[in-house]
Order: C-alpha cells, then sequence, then structure tokens
C-alpha cells in the first residue's frame, strides 16, 4: 500500500474540507456555538447535581467533569477524523453515491480513510480539553508524566473502539438504506459510557468494556489519568483490546463492502 | 489495421432481491414484521465486445440493466455468472489498478465539490490518479480550453450553469488521460449549444487520445452524432448490436414522400403505398420498402401529377428505437 | 373547514414512519436503555446520598420522573422547524404555498401521524418494561388524567415553538445548525435532561415566566405528583394560555414572513 499517495489525499482533503467550512462561514460558527453550548450544559448539570447532592459514589464533581472532558476529547478528535466515515460514507450510500468511491483508484477502506477529515468537530476537541484541565484542577488530583502518558496513549488506542463502531454502524447502513435508526441507537447506547461505567454493576461493566467497548474512550482512559490504574498489565490489556476492536471492525467494514458490491446498490 | 477488443464479455449475469410491499395501511403494519421479496433478472446473459477507439451507445428502455451492465464494466458490481476482461483486467477483482484507466461522467451525479471551484476538485484528483505536476498542468490547461471554461473553473460549483457544471465535470473524469470513458446521460437536461460543445469534446478526445467511449443516453441525437455502433438492452438482453445504418437497414420499411401538387390531384392511386391527404394540394405517400423503390414512386407522381415540391424523408432513429422498446414490451 | 385534508396526512406519516423499520427498532430498544441511563444515575445518586429527598422528589418519584421524560421526550418530539429550513433551503417553499391549504395545520397532522408509531409501539413498550423492571407507576387516576392533558397541550406548545422558531429559516442560509440549538436548549429549560427541581430556586423562579417548562416538566410533574390539585389546574390553565398565545404569534409571524419570502400582497 502506498501510504504516501493516501497521505496527499489526505493532505488534499483536509484543505477542502476547511475551505468548503469557510465557504458557509456563519453557519460554521452557529455550529460552533450549538456543540460549545451543548457541550457545557451536562457539566453545568453536573455541577447543580453535586451542589445539591453526593453525586456519583466514589467521584467527586471534579473528576467527574474530568471524565465527561475525557469521553468529549475521545470523540471530538474521532469525529473529526476516523469517525466521520459514517456521516460521508452514509450520506453517500443513502444517495446512491457510494459507487463513485469505487470508482476511484485508492483501496476502499484507506481511501474512506484517507478522505474523512471533519473540521466542525473543532469545538468538541476544545470543551473536551477545557473539561479535562478543568476537572484535573477541580479535582485536586496530582498528575504525573506517567498518566499523562498513559492517557494520552489510551485516548489515541480509542479512535481504534470509535473505527468499530464506524462501521458497525456503517455496515448496517450499507445493509439498510436510510437507516437513520442505528445512529439512534448507537447515540443512546453511547450515552452509557459517559457516566462512571461502575454505577451499572459488573456484568454491564463488563459489556461497556469488551463488547460495546464505550468504556475503553472515556472512563479507562480518566481513570487512568486520575492514578486510579497503575498496573501496567491492565493498561496493556486495554490497549490491545482497542487493536482487537480496530481489527474486528475492520474485517465487518470490508465484508459489508464486498456485499454491497455483490448485492447491488 | 483491425483494431483489438479493449472490452471483452461473456455470459454475463446478474440477479438482484427486490423487497415488494403493497400499498395500504395493512401492507404497511405487515412489512414491519415480514417482508416479501422478489428476484429480478437485471441481466440474462450477455456477451459483446468493443474495439479500441470505438465510440458505442448503450440504449435501452428504463428498467433494461444498462446501468447493471455499465456498473459491472467498472467494477463497481459483481457479475453472478460470466467474464469481463476491459483493459485485460478483470473490473471488479483488480479494481484499484483497473479504475486508474477509465474515467467515468455521471449526468445526473456530481463528483465536484458543491461549495468550492471545480479546480479545487481537481486537485484532490490529481492525488488519488497520482497525475504528475507537468502532466496535471498541461491537460487541464488543454481541457479548459477546449471547453472553454477559463473563467468557471475558479467559480463555485453551485454558482455554475448546469452547462458549465458538466464541462467541469468532464474535465475532472478525463484529467488522467483514461482509456475509457464511460458517460452516463451526459447531456441530460443542457440546452442545444452545451450539448454540441459536449459532443465536439467527446469526438476531440475520441480522435486525439484514441479514448474508448461507452455512452448509456436517452437522447437519440447523441447517439446519431457520437456512436459508431450502438447496443440495444431489454429486460436483461441484447436485442440489436449494430451501426446506425444497420439499424435503418433492419428496421425502417418505410419512406415517407412529403408532395406539393401545382393542380388539384383528385384521388392519389399508387399500388403499395399508403397516402395521406391534409388538403387539396399537399400529400404524404409512405413508401413500403419491401415492395418497392422510392425512385419508382416519385416517377409515377411526376408522371401522373403536376408536383411544385417534393421532400423524401425516412423514418427517424428515435422512433425506430421507440418501435422497438415497443415491441419487445410486447413479447 | 375540510379538516380531511389535513387528517389524510396522519396516515401516510404513519405509514411512512413505520416503513422505516430500523428507525422503529431502534426507537423500541433505545427507549427502554436510555430509561435504563437514567434510573441507574439516579439510583446511584441516591445511594450516595444521605437525604431521601433530592429536588422535592423521592427517590421512586425521581425514577417516575426519568422514565417518563425520556419517554416523554420522544413522543413529543418535532421536526416542523427543520422541515420548513429544508424547504426553504431547497426551493420547494413555493411548493407548498401553491397547495390549497395552511402549511401549519399539514404540518401539525404530519407530526401527529409521524408519532402515532411512537405512541402506539415504542411507548407502551416502554411504559410495560418500566412497570416491570423500575417500578414505574401512577400516583393517582386523577392526577393520570390531568397529566394526559398537559402532555396534549405540550404537544400543541412544542409544536407552535418549533413553527416561530423556524421562521429564522427564512433568514439564514443553513437553519439546522440553529434548529439543533434551540433542540439543546429547550431539553435543558423543559427539564428534558434533568427535574427543573433539582436547580437553585431563583432558576426555578425564572422559568415560570417561560414556556419551556410547561413543554415537559410541568406534565411529568402532575404525573408523579409533585403538584397539589390546584397547583395542576392553575399551571394546565398557564399551558392552555401559552398555547393561544403562541398560536397567534406564529399564525402572524407566518405571515409577515411569507410576506417578505414572496412579495404578494395581504
Amino acid at each position: 500500500m502506498n501510504i504516501t499517495k493516501y497521505v496527499k489525499i489526505f493532505r488534499e482533503i483536509s484543505a477542502l474540507r476547511i475551505s468548503q467550512v469557510a465557504a458557509f462561514g456563519a453557519s460554521f460558527f452557529v455550529n460552533v456555538l450549538t456543540s460549545i453550548i451543548s457541550n457545557f450544559l451536562w457539566p453545568i448539570v453536573a455541577v447543580v447535581l453535586y451542589a445539591q447532592t453526593s453525586g456519583f459514589p466514589g467521584w467527586s464533581i471534579g473528576e467527574f467533569i474530568l471524565l465527561q472532558g475525557t469521553i468529549l476529547l475521545s470523540f471530538g478528535i474521532a469525529g473529526s477524523s476516523i469517525f466521520s466515515i459514517v456521516w460521508d460514507i452514509g450520506w453517500q450510500i443513502d444517495e446512491g453515491l457510494f459507487d463513485m468511491t469505487l470508482l476511484k483508484p485508492m483501496g476502499v477502506i484507506p481511501g474512506i480513510i484517507a478522505t474523512s477529515f471533519n473540521p466542525w468537530f473543532i469545538a468538541d476537541i476544545a470543551s473536551g480539553a477545557v473539561l479535562v484541565v478543568t476537572g484535573i484542577i477541580s479535582s485536586g488530583a496530582v498528575i504525573s508524566l506517567l498518566n499523562i502518558l498513559s492517557y494520552t496513549i489510551l485516548i489515541a488506542s480509542s479512535m481504534l473502539v470509535w473505527f468499530f463502531f464506524a462501521s458497525l454502524i456503517l455496515s448496517l447502513n450499507f445493509k439498510y438504506l436510510e437507516a437513520w435508526g442505528i445512529f439512534e441507537l448507537f447515540w443512546t447506547v453511547k450515552r452509557l459510557g459517559e457516566y462512571p461505567i461502575d454505577i451499572y454493576g459488573g456484568f454491564l461493566k463488563f459489556l461497556l468494556t469488551f463488547v460495546i467497548p464505550f468504556g475503553l474512550a472515556g472512563f479507562y482512559p480518566a481513570q487512568i489519568l486520575l492514578g486510579r490504574i497503575t498496573d501496567w498489565t491492565q493498561i496493556l490489556i486495554l490497549i490491545v483490546s482497542s487493536f482487537v476492536f480496530g481489527i474486528v471492525g475492520y474485517l465487518i467494514l470490508n465484508r459489508s463492502i464486498k456485499n454491497y458490491s455483490s448485492a447491488g446498490g | 489495421m483491425q483494431k483489438e477488443n479493449i472490452i471483452e464479455v461473456r455470459g454475463l449475469k446478474k440477479t438482484f432481491k427486490k423487497y415488494e410491499r403493497g400499498a395500504g395501511l395493512k401492507s404497511a403494519l405487515k412489512s414491519v414484521f415480514k417482508r416479501k421479496y422478489k428476484t429480478v433478472e437485471a441481466v440474462k446473459d450477455i456477451s459483446f465486445s468493443v474495439k479500441k477507439g470505438e465510440i458505442l451507445g448503450y440504449l435501452g428502455p428504463n428498467g433494461a440493466g444498462k446501468s447493471t451492465v455499465i456498473k459491472m464494466l467498472t467494477g463497481v458490481l459483481y457479475p453472478e455468472k460470466g467474464e469481463i476482461r476491459c483493459l485485460n483486467y478483470a473490473p471488479w477483482d483488480e479494481r484499484e489498478k483497473y479504475v486508474k484507466n477509465i474515467g467515468v461522467v455521471f449526468g445526473q451525479k456530481s463528483s465536484l465539490w458543491w461549495e468550492l471551484p471545480p479546480v479545487d476538485t481537481y486537485k484532490l484528483y490529481k492525488e488519488m490518479y497520482e497525475i504528475s505536476d507537468y502532466k496535471f498542468n498541461k491537460n487541464l490547461k488543454y481541457m479548459i480550453k477546449l471547453l472553454d471554461i477559463k473563467d468557471v473553473s475558479k467559480t463555485p460549483v453551485l454558482k455554475l450553469s448546469l452547462g458549465q457544471r458538466m464541462r467541469c465535470e468532464f474535465i475532472s473524469s478525463v484529467l488522467h488521460e483514461p482509456k475509457i470513458l464511460f458517460l452516463d446521460e451526459p447531456t441530460i437536461g443542457l440546452d442545444i449549444f452545451a450539448k454540441e460543445k459536449i459532443r465536439q469534446f467527446i469526438k476531440k478526445i475520441n480522435r486525439e487520445k484514441g479514448t474508448t467511449v461507452i455512452l448509456t443516453t436517452h437522447d437519440i441525437s447523441d447517439v446519431e452524432e457520437l456512436c459508431d455502433r450502438i447496443i440495444i438492452i431489454d429486460k436483461g438482453e441484447h436485442i440489436f448490436e449494430g451501426t446506425i445504418q444497420e439499424l435503418k437497414n433492419k428496421y425502417v420499411c418505410e419512406k415517407k414522400i412529403y408532395v406539393e401538387f401545382d393542380e388539384k390531384p383528385g384521388r392519389i392511386k399508387l399500388s403499395d403505398c399508403r397516402v395521406i391527404r391534409y388538403d387539396a394540394w399537399s400529400a404524404d405517400v409512405f413508401v413500403d420498402l419491401k415492395k418497392r423503390k422510392v425512385k419508382e414512386v416519385v416517377s409515377e407522381l411526376f408522371r401522373k401529377y403536376y408536383i411544385s415540391d417534393i421532400t423524401i424523408s425516412e423514418e427517424s432513429v428515435e422512433n425506430i428505437i421507440k418501435r422497438i422498446y415497443l415491441e419487445a414490451e410486447k413479447k | 373547514m375540510g379538516i380531511k385534508k389535513y387528517t389524510a396526512y396522519i396516515g401516510i406519516e404513519f405509514k411512512h414512519s413505520i416503513s422505516h423499520r430500523s428507525l422503529l427498532i431502534a426507537k423500541i430498544v433505545a427507549i427502554p436503555l436510555s430509561i435504563f441511563v437514567m434510573v441507574a444515575i439516579w439510583n446511584a445518586i441516591y445511594l450516595n446520598n444521605d437525604a431521601e429527598i433530592i429536588g422535592y422528589f423521592t427517590k421512586e418519584q425521581m425514577v417516575n420522573y426519568s422514565i417518563l421524560s425520556v419517554i416523554g421526550s420522544y413522543l413529543l418530539a418535532n421536526r416542523s422547524d427543520m422541515e420548513l429550513g429544508r424547504i426553504i433551503r431547497n426551493g420547494k417553499l413555493t411548493n407548498e404555498l401553491i397547495r390549497p391549504n395552511q402549511y401549519y395545520l399539514v404540518q401539525f397532522f404530519k407530526s401527529l401521524g409521524f408519532r402515532t408509531a411512537d405512541f402506539v409501539v415504542a411507548a407502551p413498550i416502554s411504559i410495560a418494561l418500566g412497570v416491570i423492571f423500575f417500578g414505574f407507576k401512577q400516583y393517582d387516576y386523577v392526577f393520570t388524567l390531568m397529566s394526559v392533558l398537559s402532555f396534549s397541550l405540550s404537544f400543541l406548545l412544542i409544536f407552535l415553538f418549533n413553527m416561530i422558531f423556524g421562521l429564522i429559516a427564512f433568514k439564514v442560509i443553513d437553519y439546522d445548525n440553529f434548529g439543533w440549538l434551540k433542540n439543546t436548549l429547550v431539553s435543558f429549560f423543559s427539564g428534558g435532561i434533568i427535574s427543573l427541581s433539582v436547580f437553585p430556586l431563583f432558576f426555578q423562579n425564572t422559568m415560570m415566566f417561560l414556556p419551556f417548562q410547561h413543554m415537559l416538566y410541568t406534565p411529568i410533574r402532575i404525573f408523579v405528583g409533585g403538584y397539589v390539585l390546584e397547583q395542576c389546574i392553575l399551571f394546565i390553565f398557564v399551558q392552555a394560555i401559552w398555547v393561544v398565545s403562541m398560536f397567534f404569534i406564529m399564525k402572524f409571524g407566518w405571515k409577515m414572513a411569507v410576506k417578505n419570502f414572496s412579495g404578494v400582497g395581504t
């Protein structure tokens, strides 16, 4: 595989998408404003909740905000890159335009990943970062360089988890056209991962770690940053799990595209 | 010198599963729990070949199987049975290498980024098709001049007229100098001048670059202007393959002679001809070509009547094709 | 008035909504799942809390509130403003204006039709699961009946608010972002994310003067027995006033917007 070619394609796509955003002008700023407001609503609700109650067991307000920020940051990075294939390719499938992607001289999956750049998530990345920093300061947690390094690695490997989800959604979209319901379901299940997953009990916690791994994209990185997971074996297991999900995602998407081409669109 | 075959298709077959649902609330509720599927034979058993540098018209009524065949030729769809060799590639097996040598223009789907000028999209395709800087700049300059879009290539696509947009679409499909160009209704919705420009462009790249062109269209004037040969498909089968002249020879059974008289002719009697009188001074005479020659009828008309003007015309290709579709429908 | 030409939209939209099987199935799963998330959150919070009352609600009341806020958010959701934004953007508004009907009535009955599927399929399943697994139950028959009336007024209120807010689409190129912003804020201010009773008193008092709390919070609070009878009647009356006021604002706003859009006379 010619990596340079895909890097160049990604570079051109990024330039095109940024130009496209500039063409939208005011609409882009409204979108950013909307994202920022909705991103900070739940932390505001959390502050109100913690003012009236003791909040979630084992989580102070600062730690909870750090968790919220981590999920936002992780999803923001994914949404602006690898996860954006859901919207790009999903739209193409709905409009009957996916054939045009198949007519391009690039490997289908490497190609769709290389063309996935979405600057509209910049607000989520920024909000997430702000919440993480606010959470650290508010919780008074002492963060070591090793914590930050492990955190960064886990956030990076969580991109593979988001790719796994994107592949699942797309594969269902290939099979059932205009499958907006799949997205509805995804957002709802994602909400499970936006809270400390230990409030759900052992079985669901296991599910959210090793089956529908939202925990890998938010809960565990937050735990690592707060120094609650220090055992390297555990951290390694989490990273390897992300890679496994990435591979599974690739296989699922590959099969779906093959089936699309054989069944006809 | 006999040209080589650039496309070879043998025994191509493709079936689809289509979901059926009746009208009404009862059917709508039923379909939530159980869906009925119907198997449709989109392509039955098709074999044909295309020579290098040929412009082939691929025609058929809606739902005939044209798009399915074209999708298989472009590597987008897997055939169920049969073999395709395009430029010595099996399109779907060696898709990435194969599509580098083809270009596709869809009349109803745009490959240009809507909010941005076409040149921005061209730069992206330059990387995708791995076109060198030199070749890219040379081809772009040439195409812009040929299609006369210097003023528009830097204007956002959404601000362009349909004609301008189609010309820009063409450029995006030929920048990499494809050996085969697939055109799916490229002149749909265009005015007569825009159509003419597109046709001239197609002829020129076919002539100068030797590009083989596969054209699917419902506009018969495109076919008459451009195509060396046509294939007509209906219900997944080829029902005609040949040149326009061969089509006329096979299907044209009448010619029309429009006659204007100097003196009122009275009742017009001509054997093996149909006569339609519009008024006392003119008539259409339809000559059955199986039984008589046109020159004989013309001589007879001049012998029997006082003629002021005469026009001979044959059935239009569009009419012939309409007749073919209708006959196929009846079977 | 020829109401039949509008009620026909109910049937069409209902069939349209159930034709997208994936969406229907997704809602049947998503609604109970959302309920589960909310109930799990509140269970954890109440367990971790010394006091038994949070925001005037016991744990059982808060669970009931959460279940109804999830179901209510789905049932009452309305896309009339997004639809208006879409047809203005793609130039199809003129198609609607030349039809012999009132656009707002068409949209209203379309909304009813689309939500019927949720009402008939997703909601009963969710309520049944709520009863079986989360202890969902009514406070009292009278209050349940009043909450049904209140929810009906909420449906009207949300619809009218969306039609008014959607008039922004006449002035902007891309309405969608405004629509999402509105949905997020309305969800927050209507008690869709968390009960308004958890917020500080000054915030609750401010909300009294706005229509948002009557979109979701009021009917739910009536159902869970969060108000005495007199308060219930008063708040239903206030809801009705909001509905009537919004109706006239919507009619006037629409008339002005269309007048400026098409340039025709009064």
